[in-house]
C-alpha cells in the first residue's frame, strides 16, 4: 500500500528527528534514545490491552506474541523475524532490508546520531512490561546485512546521570545548578580575593569532590574501568567543562593521559584574565575531577597534573593521571586492557 | 614565554612586583628547622605549573624526601619526572644511589660541577629553576679560596645560561665572612629565622639583596601549613 510506505517513511524520520534534537541537547542521551524506542510499544501494550493475548512467561514466547499482533495490524511480517533463545539470552536475526526501520538504522550512525535499535527496543518495553524485567540490547548487522540482535537481562538500574525531577535538576541523583560563566569567573576572584594561597588547593578539591559522586555512580553503571571512563569524559562535556579526549589508559599501572579541548578554566583565563602573576597551568577544577574519576574507577589513590594548559597558548590542556605511590607504577601487567 | 618568575608563595610573590628574572640567582639562608626545603617545594610546585623544568640537587637527605614532600602537597611527582620536567639529583647517598644523576664524591666541587653542567646540558633549550638542598653542606670539608673558585664559576655559568637558581645555605654552617662575600654573588637573598621565645617561636622572613656589605630587606612573618605550605599573612606580615 502506498500510504503505508509513506507511514513507515514517517516513522524513520521522526526517529532521525529525534536524535538529531537529541545531539544537540546537553547531556549524553543514551538512556533517553533507548526509551523513546521502548514508548511505542508501552502505549500499544496499555491501549491494545484487549488484543493481546500472553498466554506464556516465556521471553520468546512473548515477543512472538507481540511480532505476531503487529503482522495482524498489518505492521510487518513476523515470518522475517528469526528469534531464538541461548541460554538466558533471545536472540533475534531479520534481514535489514525487510526491517520497518532500515532507514534510520542505517543512516543514524553516517549521521552522527544516537541510534538504539527500534525493534529491539519493543522487545525491551513487552518484557519490562509482562515479566517486570530489564533487558539490555545490543545490535550487530553483518556483511550479508543481516542484523543480529541480542536481549539479556540486567540488573543494572538504568538511568540517565544528568535528570530533571519535576522542576529540578539533578546530578547523579544529586540537586544541581547550571552556572554561566561570568558566575563561575566571579566565584573563582572572591576565592582569589580573600585567599589567594587556597586558590589551587580549594579548585582542586572542589573538583575532586564534585567528581567522586559522579565516578562513584557511574562506576555502578558501568563496571568495566574503560568504559566507564569514557562515559565520565563524556560527563564533563555534558557539564559544560570542556571536551576532553582520552589518549591513553592503563588501569593496571594507575595510569591515563587526557587533553581537554576549551577547558572552562582556559576560557575564563582567556575572557577574564589570567588568576595568576605568570603564564601558568590553570585547570585544577579539571584536575581534580579526572583524579577522582581515575582515583576511583580504580580504587587506587590518583593525583592528576596539568601538564600543559590551552591557555597559555596550547591547542588544548593535557593532563597525566598517575598513582601517588610508586609501587604501582613498577608492576608488570599485561598490556591487553591498554588504551595506547 | 614569561620572563619573571615567582617564588610560588603569595605572600611572598606580592613583594616582589617586577618578579624574578631568569638567570638570576638567589640565596636562601635559614636556621635549622626553618622551612627551608618548604620553600624548595613551594619554589619548585610553582615552576612545574609555569612549565619550567626543575632541577632538585638534594645534599642533606635521599631525593626520596623531597619526592614525598611533593607528594604530600598534592603534587604528582612521577608525572613531571616521566616527562623529564623534574629532575633530581642526588648528592646524599653516594655509591647507593638508585638515582640517574648521581654525585660520586660528596667532597669534590669539580665532580659536583661537571654533574651540574651535565644535568643542564640535558635541559639546553628550556626554562630551567635549580634548587640545592643546601649548597653548604657541600662547602663543609672545602676551603674557603676553592669554595669561592667553585662558586664564581659556577654561578657565571648559570646566568649565561639563564637558569633561575636557588641555593640554599643552613645557618651556622660556614663561617659569617664566607656567608657575606657569598652573598654579594647573588641577585636575591633570603634569610629565615626563628624570633620571639622558645615556648612561642616566631618565623621571620627577609628577602632582599646583599649592597656594601649590607642586607637590605623586608621582613615577614611566617607559618607553615601542612596544606598551603608557606603562609605570609597580607596585613601583618610586613616589619620594615
Amino acid at each position: 500500500m502506498k500510504d503505508d510506505v509513506i507511514s513507515k517513511e514517517i516513522i524513520n524520520y521522526l526517529y532521525m528527528s529525534i536524535c538529531k534534537t537529541l545531539k544537540s541537547v546537553p547531556f549524553s542521551n543514551r538512556y533517553w534514545v533507548e526509551q523513546i524506542m521502548m514508548g511505542p510499544a508501552r502505549y500499544i501494550l496499555e491501549e491494545y490491552d484487549d488484543d493481546l493475548h500472553f498466554t506464556s512467561k516465556k521471553p520468546l514466547e512473548l515477543c512472538i506474541t507481540f511480532l505476531d499482533f503487529l503482522e495482524s495490524k498489518g505492521f510487518l511480517l513476523s515470518e522475517h523475524y528469526h528469534m531464538e533463545e541461548l541460554g538466558n539470552d533471545l536472540l533475534v536475526h531479520v534481514e535489514r532490508d525487510k526491517c520497518n526501520y532500515r532507514k534510520y538504522c542505517m543512516r543514524a550512525p553516517m549521521e552522527g546520531l544516537l541510534f538504539h535499535c527500534a525493534r529491539v527496543g519493543t522487545f525491551q518495553a513487552v518484557l519490562h512490561k509482562i515479566l517486570g524485567k530489564n533487558y539490555e540490547a545490543t545490535v550487530e548487522t553483518d556483511q550479508s546485512g543481516i542484523c543480529h540482535g541480542k536481549l539479556s537481562p540486567t540488573t543494572k538500574p538504568k538511568e540517565e546521570i544528568v535528570n530533571r525531577d519535576g522542576h529540578m535538576l539533578k546530578i547523579a541523583g544529586q540537586r544541581a545548578i547550571l552556572l554561566s560563566h561570568l558566575t563561575f569567573a566571579s566565584l573563582l576572584t572572591s576565592i582569589k580575593e580573600h585567599a589567594p594561597h587556597a586558590l589551587k588547593h580549594v579548585l582542586y578539591d572542589a573538583g575532586y569532590r564534585a567528581g567522586s559522586s559522579v565516578a562513584l555512580k557511574t562506576k555502578s553503571l558501568y563496571p568495566d574501568p574503560v568504559e566507564c571512563l569514557q562515559v565520565l569524559l563524556n560527563e564533563i562535556k555534558n557539564l559544560g567543562l570542556g571536551y576532553v579526549e582520552l589518549v591513553s589508559f592503563n588501569p593496571s599501572h594507575g595510569r591515563a593521559g587526557l587533553r581537554c579541548y576549551d577547558s572552562i578554566q582556559a576560557f575564563i583565563a582567556k575572557e577574564h584574565g589570567s588568576l595568576y602573576r605568570t603564564p601558568q597551568v590553570n585547570c585544577d577544577f579539571l584536575r581534580g575531577i579526572v583524579a577522582s574519576f581515575v582515583s576511583i574507577i580504580l580504587d587506587e589513590e590518583i593525583i592528576c597534573e596539568e601538564m600543559a594548559c590551552q591557555s597559555t597558548g596550547g591547542d588544548y590542556c593535557e593532563f597525566l593521571a598517575m598513582p601517588l605511590s610508586k609501587s604501582l607504577l613498577d608492576k608488570e601487567e599485561p598490556r591487553d586492557r591498554w588504551i595506547d | 614565554m614569561s620572563k619573571r618568575a615567582y617564588f610560588g608563595v603569595e605572600g611572598l610573590d606580592r613583594n616582589l612586583e617586577k618578579g624574578l628574572l631568569y638567570g638570576s640567582q638567589i640565596m636562601v639562608e635559614g636556621d635549622s628547622g626553618i622551612g627551608k626545603t618548604v620553600l624548595a617545594g613551594e619554589f619548585i610546585k610553582e615552576g612545574l605549573r609555569c612549565g619550567d623544568t626543575c632541577i632538585y640537587v638534594a645534599c642533606d637527605e635521599p631525593p626520596m624526601a623531597m619526592r614525598e614532600h611533593l607528594m604530600n602537597f598534592k603534587v604528582g611527582t612521577f608525572a613531571y619526572e616521566e616527562t623529564g620536567r623534574l629532575i633530581f639529583v642526588d648528592a646524599y647517598e653516594e655509591g647507593e644511589s638508585l638515582e640517574k644523576y648521581a654525585l660520586s664524591d660528596l667532597r669534590n666541587l669539580d665532580k659536583y660541577f661537571a654533574l651540574e653542567t651535565e644535568v643542564l646540558r640535558g635541559t639546553a633549550g628550556r626554562r630551567v629553576r635549580l634548587v640545592v638542598d643546601s649548597l653548604s653542606t657541600l662547602f663543609t670539608s672545602i676551603d674557603p679560596p676553592d669554595i669561592l673558585d667553585f662558586h664564581r664559576a659556577r654561578i657565571k655559568q648559570l646566568r649565561k645560561k639563564g637558569i633561575l637558581a636557588m641555593d640554599i645555605f643552613v645557618s651556622g654552617v660556614l663561617e659569617p665572612k664566607l656567608v657575606t662575600i657569598t652573598g654579594h654573588l647573588y641577585n636575591f637573598m633570603l634569610k629565615m629565622s626563628f624570633s620571639g621565645n622558645r615556648h612561642n617561636p616566631v618565623r621571620l622572613l627577609q628577602i632582599g639583596k646583599v649592597k656594601s656589605q649590607q642586607f637590605v630587606s623586608t621582613r615577614h612573618i611566617f607559618t607553615i601549613s601542612p596544606v598551603y605550605g608557606i603562609l605570609v599573612p597580607a596585613d601583618t606580615g610586613v616589619i620594615v
